[in-house]
């Protein structure tokens, strides 16, 4: 158990994975202790894959994970008891009540801290006596949640864990996200779609494309300075290529990614300039043409 | 490996009533028609089966991506599928031996000789089947591990068939195939413990 250690919570350096059709390749992630990292990506971009190389259920080709500090090649069941992995399809029998679950995760891990469970399961409304089966996703979704959050773990890893949730439900779980890396030796990496979400609780965010690394970067940054310039055809022809970090066509304009809109506002004096939100910076590296 | 076989054991209560209705219900028709001594393969084959196809419902649900992060490790995870799927088999036999013996005496058909041809099948056929339904279950997707399952019955029953008429003396056929499903079912859990974990999960 990490104590004062300044080592990240998660390293990931240099990891590839080649499938048939598909090959991640290169990729560096980081998510430092008492952050949230949202990873995103089109359908197929590698999400999966990087989070699966990290809780062991994927095998990859090169590349070092290090959690705290400690390669995945020397984990001990101590380190792996810092995994608290929350996936979209919950992943426990239905057929069990949460509090058979609690049961079966208090022998499975050491730090399993039943009194905790059980108040997560009461301020979630959680009926600890009902098949799993019975709940609705987000009841499912906050289980998941609260299960990997009561057996000690620092570091979620969460795949797609609000998919398909109501507004309602994915804010009760952001809370919770943001209650847990309180605790500034914990940390979140989640990949959503719903990059909404990302944008209220995210620390950083990793994009993901063709199975390579774009870019992670400060959400503040993102926010505060992308930008979305949209010209006609005689404006973009006159940007000056280093303001451009992807552009597309559409029917009756040009859609510019730019790095500091305030700039490029002052600069191009015709267009206009918008924040970029995380779904345009996705769609222009995905859709349009990356300079 | 405690809180693994805990959690099967949980779903088991939900599947063992029913599974075993079924032996009662089946197996007193055979008893009629074959031998009491029927619930000695019986009730250990339909044992055994509800624990690999076990696998398959933690894969419907996602258990095994959850579970290859657990403390324990995945050797251990797959382990615990094995362990308990030995002791259920083991457990079927008893029941299904209690249940012979006690058939026998009522409808006054007691054969020691066919008794422990039934009970050394009933050893061996879940042991040579679980040691390909397992590791079957757990790479291939339902369709073709429940063909593999129930195909690994004729195929025992070839290979003690082959041994009979191979061997001769029933003793020694029994000892053979016996010591035979022993050794492919600890082959089987000391091959899968250690290389599944290195794979991909499918």
């Amino acid at each position: 158990m990490p104590q004062t250690n300044p080592a990240p919570a998660l390293e990931i350096r240099g990891l590839d994975k080649t499938y048939p059709g598909f090959a991640l390749h290169g990729v560096d992630l980081t998510v430092p202790a008492g952050s949230i990292v949202g990873l995103i990506g089109e359908n197929g971009a590698g999400k999966s894959t990087t989070l699966g190389s990290v809780t062991g259920a994927i095998h990859p080709d090169a590349g070092a994970i290090r959690l705290y500090g400690r390669r995945q090649e020397s984990w001990t069941p101590e380190d792996r008891a810092l995994l608290g992995v929350v996936l979209d399809s919950g992943g426990y029998p239905q057929t069990l009540t949460p509090a058979r679950l609690g049961r079966v995760l208090a022998d499975l891990y050491p730090g399993w801290q039943p009194d905790r469970y059980a108040d997560r399961l009461a301020r979630l409304g959680l009926p600890a006596d009902k098949a799993i089966k019975t709940f609705s996703k987000g009841m499912q979704a906050k289980l998941s949640l609260a299960a990997a959050m009561c057996h000690g773990a620092r570091l979620l890893v969460m795949d797609e864990p609000t998919s398909g949730l109501d507004p309602v439900v994915r804010d009760d779980i952001l809370d919770l996200l943001l209650e847990f890396v309180q605790d500034e030796r914990n940390a979140v990496l989640i990949s959503s779609h719903i990059t909404g979400d990302l944008e209220k609780v995210a620390d950083s965010i990793a994009f993901l494309h063709e199975g390579k690394l774009v870019f992670q970067k400060d959400a503040g940054e993102l926010h505060d300075r992308y930008g979305l310039l949209q010209c006609g055809q005689d404006q973009f022809s006159a940007l000056n290529k280093k303001d451009i970090l992807a552009w597309r066509r559409l029917d009756y304009a040009w859609q510019v990614l730019v790095p500091d809109r305030e700039a490029a506002a002052r600069k191009y004096k015709n267009a206009v300039v918008d924040p970029a939100t995380l779904d345009d910076i996705l769609l222009l590296y995905v859709k349009g043409e990356p300079q | 490996m405690k809180g693994l076989l805990r959690k099967d054991l949980y779903l088991l209560r939900t599947a063992l009533p029913l599974a075993l209705l079924a032996v009662v219900v089946i197996g007193a028709g055979m008893s009629a028609m074959v031998s009491p001594n029927i619930f000695l393969i019986m009730t250990p084959v339909v044992l055994g089966i509800i624990e690999s196809n076990s696998l398959n419902t933690d894969k419907k649900c996602g258990w095994p991506r959850l579970a290859v992060s657990l403390p324990a490790g995945l050797g251990r995870v797959i382990g615990a599928k094995y362990l308990l799927y030995l002791l259920l088999s083991l457990a079927g036999v008893a029941i299904g031996a209690v249940a012979a013996v006690v058939l026998s005496a009522l409808l006054n058909a007691w054969d020691i000789e066919t008794f422990h041809i039934f009970l050394v099948i009933g050893l061996s056929f879940p042991l040579v089947s679980g040691a390909v339904a397992l590791p079957a279950t757990y790479l291939w997707e339902e369709d073709k591990n429940m063909v593999a399952t129930i195909l690994t019955y004729p195929l025992s029953s070839m290979v003690f068939i082959s041994l009979a008429l191979g061997i001769g003396q029933i003793l020694v056929v029994e000892v053979v195939f016996l010591l035979l499903g022993a050794a492919a079912f600890a082959g089987s859990w000391v091959w899968a413990a250690r290389t599944l974990p290195r794979r991909d999960l499918p």
